[in-house]
């Protein structure tokens, strides 16, 4: 009798009774109770969280329900209470050493799989910057990864470039692909984790497009859980920075012209009161400017969906004159399992901007501009006739901005769609579909009361574009283990499509002050133009491993691209890469030692980026752009060439990864790069009607070394400090020309030269060689070489003060010696301290300015530059000075393009200095908030450099084909930036 | 579960794979590979109809006027054109002007005569020139002349080989020495066809006007006028302006008889005259106005058409010579030198001091100088004021004028025909204004400062053809050297600046684009 009521008992207990389960939650490596842990039954929204003593209760239907435990940073854990009431939960923390998982090309791979050259970022380490891309986040915090930030212009992404000159003309950036989509979109404060991938065993599955390394960004995703919400704020001013570049003040240039000017016409035309005028324009010109970032999201998840939905808006006012610019960001990324083998995910998004952009004048003048030019009348206002003024310029900076107007504005959609199939256990379906809509719009107007606008009667120039994409990938992945075996890989297509029409609008003349649109102009000249591009592919990789300690993987990829000849628009590409995991090794077992892997790879990638939206390179066009007369005319525009094909690297890595005590990680690269059938624009005798022509010219060999080492020196449960350091070298060498009568390649920009010679080292400054000045008559000296009229061998070098005599050979290298970055981390309870600094060392900068204000005289219709301390003007016969005697009119051309506006480019910035707090939980849950942090921190605070000019970080790699690795010109100057944040999680 | 429902479930996520896969191909598969550029065509496709052909001669001449990037990938500067750095590269570096102040602007090294191969105007001009004449040789090898061919072809054959020989004239006027120095001297590059090798020498300058006599002749053959409407017809290549060019060509090659019969062809007071020529010389009344308006021009044979929608403010021709009655429309540095203002000066009322404008101070009587020196102010307004913008002009290239001037300097070298010489001269100061004893005769030429007959001519081409690009060309061809001893920003001491005729500056280096490809073209000295 009691038995069977007691089963009873106990089954209608089991049966339908709701009963409380309760217990504490605490962390397995220090004991401590977790608050905040999430506790739910699986398959609910209903559920509660952990106290302040790691204490939970909740209500459940049936014992036989599972309580699920979730706590970020934590494995989750999912209980059946049973019998019991109490229940204790000890979570473990995510392993992140070797097992954590790494977005790689198309898939994820464990660490220890991958036996590829490639650094993984969590957002922890890349978030501590604030800007506007990922580009500025990255610099100094990967070995072979160099990153130029480009100018303080708001909104402009720096350049990127990984690993050498890639591929040595085709100005290429790497490849982004954002949660799968090649070239998607993101929100720099959403990303979850940065890869970057360097080797061909990395990117060979990319192919062409990857030829310059892959950054792979994932964005956060909703997790099943309580819904989360997210805020951050970072507010800041912004401070030009223009380095160590100094003009003359009105006294000091007065003095100059003294020394330039004949005494007998000095005084009449430069009288002395204008020693005690002085207006500073480049203090003038720049001021301090805000920025903005507001940063909300919303995440969390049930069963079967989980969701990611952020806002972000970016306000970055630029320190030029009417510069800036607005960017708003929103995305939903949800995923769904449809069914338990069917998961479908989707990601939509939509961005809106707005900039204003200063016109050149406005941020090149001001360099300048002479201190005795006052911009503002009597009364304040900016005067308009400058025919008074000494410098040489046709307008008032300040008058035309006040008129005139250059900006645009931009948005863009796109939806993602993510389809997810598992057909069996081993084997899976995946579709990744991506479509995306641009617009864009161009804007300028110019005022009838301005110079700029005067002689048209006011202009007023609108050019919109528009453009849609579409983006395909389709793969079957495979993945299956047999005992000491495991196989996997994948298999698929890939193809897209890309059309924009541009320039649309048009540019009309006679608008009434005030009004800025087309239709009201007196007359004007349309325009519109389109073009397209589409690729299509097809890939497949396979690994293999064998007792998870010897992993070998292998792809093929056939790519098309639109862009070559007829009968060569396919190329096939491929890469193969092993590595050895000693650590696995039984014979290897040292306990302090946790990772040691040898990996190599090796393949062939092939590349069809063009620069500057080149289309159709292989076509000779003759183009309709100009009329003569009203009526259409054509003109030789670009000469193609039927044999255009892919260029071709082949890319060779050995790297080892070495791991200590779960603390220290070292990992050193070795790559040798070779680039066959080179994409250059070739330059054609311009008496042939074209001024290049697009051609496969040779090879180039690209070597160098990576090495990057962190680790956590102090670890306790209280304190850490983490160092990391990178470095990297690369060399790059011209191996041979196809044309067997050519040896040399040369590359110009505005006349400044550099020369790549077979067997010598690539991208040398190539221009007449400065031997300084004479001390007997301060006349310049350049280097004449003289060769045997018979043997055309050199005999002789002597020095000449005649520059056409002077003869140009290469004089200096635009790339460092070594480059890198190191930072630390401090972390003691709530506070965290973190700072990194990036260096550059060996290279040469031709400082191009100086031909405009440090000429000896020649053009006095322009401000001049101080001389740094070492620098002295000749004077004297025997002075021996670094400056040749100022004339007027120039000393026998000293100013024009020689070594002597080579200058040491070194420099050590400290990229980041980040103070932040973590409020106690005790004093923040009061207020029913999970995480509070507060930061105070400032970006390229210091800067050590001998370089004279604004800023020694110019690019390293060549950004268009109008500009040259090293060159430094007039810019926009970059910003120092003080900021305040704070960050909320509740 | 049981065998039957897991199977059912793994057909179903089959098939739902087959059918989005099959969607993919689909989409894939229409991807087009073979894609073409909206905004061109090939010159094949050009050659294969008339309106292709016309496009291309009409390409030639909006590159005579628009600017075009000549740097890889680099913007083109609006300075860049192939009218505006004619005129500055042929007219700057003579005694005719001067200027207020140094500039970055490479028209400077036109003044101070310390050029560099690697220029931007040398290299821009040089480099838009070649384009020019690889259109005009696409015509020519494009069009299969027979008696088929329509006389719009046919006219527009002969406008090729006019361009081909004009930009060939002009590039060896700035980049080699005239005939008169020497037949065997570097030239420049003679280009004849699409698919040369890259590396050409030089043809000697014998063989470059050659070149362009051949080609001169072929075009007046060829051609009549491109339209009817005498303001439109001027804006092409015509019969005329082939004629014309080639009194010009014998005039340098100092082929004083064939310069003098084909200037005849233009002037009514000979039996070579022809009739159809529809030229007059220009009134006194309506002579500035011609410059202004070209279109207007009784005597234009060629000029460079800008509408009135392309207006370049800054960068336009007449900008460096004239900044507008508010003195902010332009640069209005460069001057007309002293020398030549005093020349000027000598009669009042000689019209052609109406094509400057002295800048008075506020009193309407103290001429201004410009700021921050002591040149007082006078601006240029030959280029300026079409349709009443200050910066917009259609420069005339060759006209009337200069066909008596050309038949005057050719009788005068002649000799035996001195009075020839002088009435032709005449009858251009006549219709300047000029009577009596203002007039020049083989006996009063001391009177006027002149030391010879050849000595009045090229005075009065200074006169008439001032800032057109022909003074260096004079001094340079009759050997003289050039004496710029006056005040201007290279010379502000006033001290003596003479250029003797036969120095390497006299003329432009090749540019460095050039013969750093083309290792078989010879640099100047």
């Amino acid at each position: 009798m009691l038995r069977i009521s007691g089963l009873l008992v106990f089954c209608v207990q089991l049966a339908g009774a709701q009963v409380n389960i309760s217990g504490v939650v605490t962390s397995s490596d220090d004991q401590l109770p977790l608050i905040g842990v999430n506790v739910f039954i699986r398959g609910e929204t209903r559920g509660t969280v952990t106290d302040n003593n790691g204490y939970y209760l909740l209500r459940v239907d049936s014992r036989s329900d599972t309580i699920v435990f979730s706590y970020v940073g934590y494995q989750e854990q999912k209980v059946v209470p049973g019998i019991n009431d109490i229940l204790n939960i000890v979570l473990e923390p995510e392993v992140r050493q070797l097992e954590e998982l790494v977005v790689m090309a198309y898939t994820e791979k464990s660490k220890t799989e991958i036996s590829s050259s490639v650094i993984s970022l969590s957002a922890d380490q890349i978030n501590d910057v604030t800007a506007a891309n990922i580009e500025d986040m990255l610099i100094g915090k990967a070995a072979g990864v160099h990153i130029e930030s480009a100018s303080g212009q708001p909104g402009e992404a720096a350049q990127i470039r990984i690993r050498g000159v890639g591929s040595a003309f085709s100005p290429q950036m790497p490849l982004i692909v954002v949660d799968g989509i090649i070239g998607g979109s993101y929100n720099p404060n959403d990303i979850e984790s940065v890869t970057i991938l360097k080797d061909a065993g990395a990117t060979g599955l990319y192919g062409s497009k990857a030829a310059s390394g892959v950054i792979i960004i994932t964005t956060k995703q909703g997790k099943k859980g309580k819904t989360q919400f997210n805020f951050k704020a970072v507010y800041g001013l912004k401070t030009p920075e223009t380095g160590k570049f100094e003009v003359m003040n009105g006294e000091e240039l007065w003095y100059y012209h003294k020394q330039v000017f004949d005494p007998a016409v000095f005084s009449s035309v430069r009288p002395s009161y204008l020693k005690t005028l002085n207006y500073d324009w480049i203090e003038n010109s720049f001021t301090n400017a805000n920025i903005g970032n507001y940063y909300f999201s919303v995440s969390g998840g049930r069963d079967k969906v989980t969701y990611h939905i952020s806002a972000d808006y970016l306000a970055d006012e630029g320190t030029a004159i009417n510069s800036d610019f607005k960017r708003i960001n929103l995305v939903s990324r949800t995923t769904m399992e449809l069914t338990k083998r069917v998961t479908l995910e989707t990601k939509i998004s939509g961005t809106s901007s707005k900039s204003l952009s200063p016109y050149w004048t406005y941020t090149e003048m001001p360099f300048r501009m002479i201190p005795w030019d006052y911009p503002y009348d009597s009364l304040g206002q900016p005067i308009r006739d400058v025919s008074s003024w000494y410098s040489n310029t046709s307008s008032n900076i300040f008058h035309s901005s006040k008129y005139n107007k250059y900006g645009g504005s931009g948005a863009g959609a796109g939806a993602d769609v993510r389809l997810d199939i598992r057909i069996f256990d081993w084997l899976s379906f995946s579709s990744l579909n991506s479509v995306g809509m641009g617009y864009g719009k161009y804007e300028e107007v110019e005022s009838p009361f301005t110079v700029e606008g005067a002689s048209s009667n006011g202009v007023v120039r609108n050019y919109l574009s528009y453009s849609t994409s579409f983006g395909t990938i389709n793969l079957l992945k495979f993945n299956r283990a047999f005992g000491k075996h495991a196989v996997s890989g994948l298999i698929g297509m890939e193809g897209g499509t890309y059309f924009e029409e541009f320039d649309v609008g048009g540019f009309g003349q006679g608008i009434f002050p005030n009004q800025d649109i087309l239709s009201v102009a007196g007359k004007g000249i349309p325009s519109g133009n389109k073009r397209e591009n589409n690729s299509i592919s097809f890939l497949t990789q396979f690994n293999y491993n064998l007792l998870s300690k010897y992993f070998v993987t292998a792809s093929f990829r056939r790519d098309g691209s639109s862009k070559f000849a007829p009968e060569n628009k396919y190329g096939n590409f491929y890469t193969i890469a092993a590595s050895w995991l000693l650590s696995n090794e039984e014979f290897l077992d040292i306990p302090s030692l946790n990772l040691l892997k040898l990996r190599a790879s090796w393949g062939a990638v092939g590349n069809e980026t063009f620069p500057d939206n080149t289309f159709y390179p292989y076509f000779t066009s003759y183009s309709f752009l100009y009329k003569y007369n009203n009526q259409s005319a054509a003109f030789p525009d670009n000469m193609g060439n039927a044999f255009l094909s892919w260029e071709t690297s082949y890319p060779f890595n050995v790297g080892i990864d070495y791991g200590m005590f779960n603390r220290f990680e070292v990992n050193i690269d070795m790559y040798n790069t070779i680039t066959k059938d080179l994409l250059f624009q070739d330059p054609t005798a311009y008496s042939k009607g074209f001024k290049f022509q697009w051609k496969n010219v040779g090879e180039i060999r690209n070597r160098g070394i990576e090495l990057s080492a962190q680790g956590d020196v102090i670890k306790t449960s209280t304190l850490l400090w983490n160092v990391q350091l990178n470095i990297g070298t690369n060399k790059n060498t011209l191996l041979k020309l196809s044309d067997k009568d050519v040896n040399q390649i040369e590359l110009n920009a505005n006349d400044i030269y550099q020369v790549l010679m077979v067997d010598k080292e690539a991208f040398m400054w190539y221009m007449p060689k400065w031997l300084g000045v004479d001390p007997d008559n301060g006349d310049p000296l350049w280097e004449n070489i003289i060769y045997d009229e018979n043997t055309g061998e050199e005999i002789d070098r002597v020095a000449t003060n005649s520059y056409s005599e002077a003869d140009f050979q290469p004089v200096g290298s635009p790339f460092p010696d070594f480059n890198g970055g190191f930072g630390t981390l401090l972390s003691w309870k709530g506070l965290r301290f973190n700072a990194s600094f990036n260096y550059v060392y060996g290279n040469e900068i031709y400082n191009a300015t100086r031909k405009e204000i440090d000429n000896d005289g020649a053009n006095n219709n322009l401000v001049a530059m101080k001389l740094k301390k070492d620098w002295s003007r000749w004077e004297n016969p025997g002075d021996n000075a670094t400056h040749p005697k100022p004339t007027l009119g120039g000393n026998k051309n000293s100013y024009e393009n020689s070594s002597r506006f080579l200058e040491d480019g070194s420099y050590l910035r400290l990229r980041n200095i980040k103070l932040s707090y973590s409020l106690p939980k005790n004093w923040i849950s009061k207020i029913l908030m999970n995480e509070v942090i507060v930061s105070l921190s400032a970006d390229n605070l210091f800067t050590w450099t001998n370089y004279s000019g604004m800023d020694p970080d110019v690019p390293l790699y060549r950004t268009s084909t109008w500009n040259l690795p090293g060159l430094s010109y007039f810019k926009y100057p970059i910003s120092k930036q003080y900021l305040v944040g704070v960050e909320i999680n509740f | 579960m049981s065998k039957l429902i897991f199977k059912s479930l793994v057909m179903k996520n089959i098939l739902r794979l087959i059918s989005v896969f099959i969607l993919e191909i689909a989409l894939i598969a229409g991807c087009e590979l073979d894609l073409a550029p909206y905004d061109s065509l090939t010159v094949e496709n050009l050659s294969l109809s008339d309106q292709g052909i016309e496009s291309l001669a009409n390409g030639c001449l909006m590159m005579m006027k628009e600017n075009l990037s000549y740097s890889q990938g680099q913007e083109p500067d609006p300075r860049d054109r192939y009218v505006r750095h004619l005129n500055q590269l042929t007219e700057f570096p003579s005694d005719n002007l001067m200027i207020v102040k140094s500039t970055t602007d490479n028209l400077w090294y036109s003044f101070n005569m310390q050029h560099i191969p690697g220029q931007i105007n040398t290299t821009y001009i040089w480099f838009i020139g070649y384009k020019i004449i690889l259109n005009a040789n696409n015509i020519i090898e494009g069009v299969d002349l027979n008696e088929n061919t329509s006389n719009r072809v046919r006219h527009l054959l002969g406008e090729a080989y006019y361009y081909r020989a004009m930009v060939h004239f002009d590039l060896a006027r700035i980049f080699s020495t005239p005939p008169s120095h020497g037949l065997d001297k570097a030239g420049i590059i003679i280009r004849t066809g699409t698919s040369e090798d890259d590396l050409k020498a030089r043809a000697t300058v014998g063989e470059t006007y050659d070149q362009i006599i051949s080609d001169l002749k072929k075009a007046a053959d060829l051609m009549t006028t491109r339209e009817s409407n005498s303001s439109e017809s001027i804006k092409y290549g015509s019969k005329w302006s082939a004629l014309a060019l080639l009194s010009r060509a014998y005039l340098y090659m100092e082929e004083w008889d064939s310069a003098v019969s084909y200037a005849n062809k233009f002037i009514p007071d000979n039996p070579d005259y022809e009739s159809q020529s529809p030229f007059e010389l220009e009134t006194r009344e309506n002579y500035v106005n011609s410059f202004w308006n070209s279109t207007q021009s009784s005597e234009a044979i060629f000029i460079f058409y800008f509408t009135p929608e392309e207006v370049h403010g800054e960068a336009s021709i007449g900008s460096m010579y004239n900044a507008g009655p508010t003195g902010t429309e332009g640069w209005g540095e460069i001057f007309p030198s002293k020398p030549l203002r005093d020349l000027l000066a000598t009669y009042r009322h000689d019209v052609r001091n109406n094509l400057i404008d002295t800048v008075f101070k506020d009193d309407g009587v103290t001429i201004k100088n410009y700021p921050t020196t002591l040149y007082p102010t006078f601006y240029i307004n030959k280029f300026s004021n079409q349709d009443g913008i200050v910066p917009l002009a259609s420069p005339q290239y060759i006209r009337l004028s200069e066909m008596y001037l050309n038949r005057a300097e050719a009788y005068a070298h002649m000799g035996g025909h001195d009075n020839e010489a002088l009435a032709d001269v005449n009858i251009i100061r006549q219709r300047a204004g000029l009577t009596g004893d203002e007039l020049v005769t083989t006996g009063n030429l001391a009177s006027h400062g002149y030391t010879s007959v050849l000595d009045a001519v090229l005075n009065e081409r200074r006169l008439e053809l001032a800032y057109e690009g022909f003074r260096r060309d004079d001094l340079l061809r009759n050997k003289i050297n050039l004496d710029r001893s006056f005040p201007s920003a290279q010379n502000p001491t006033e001290g003596t600046d003479i250029l003797p005729w036969d120095a390497p500056r006299q003329i432009y280096f090749i540019p460095v684009a050039e013969t750093i490809n083309n290792s078989a073209c010879e640099q100047n000295p």
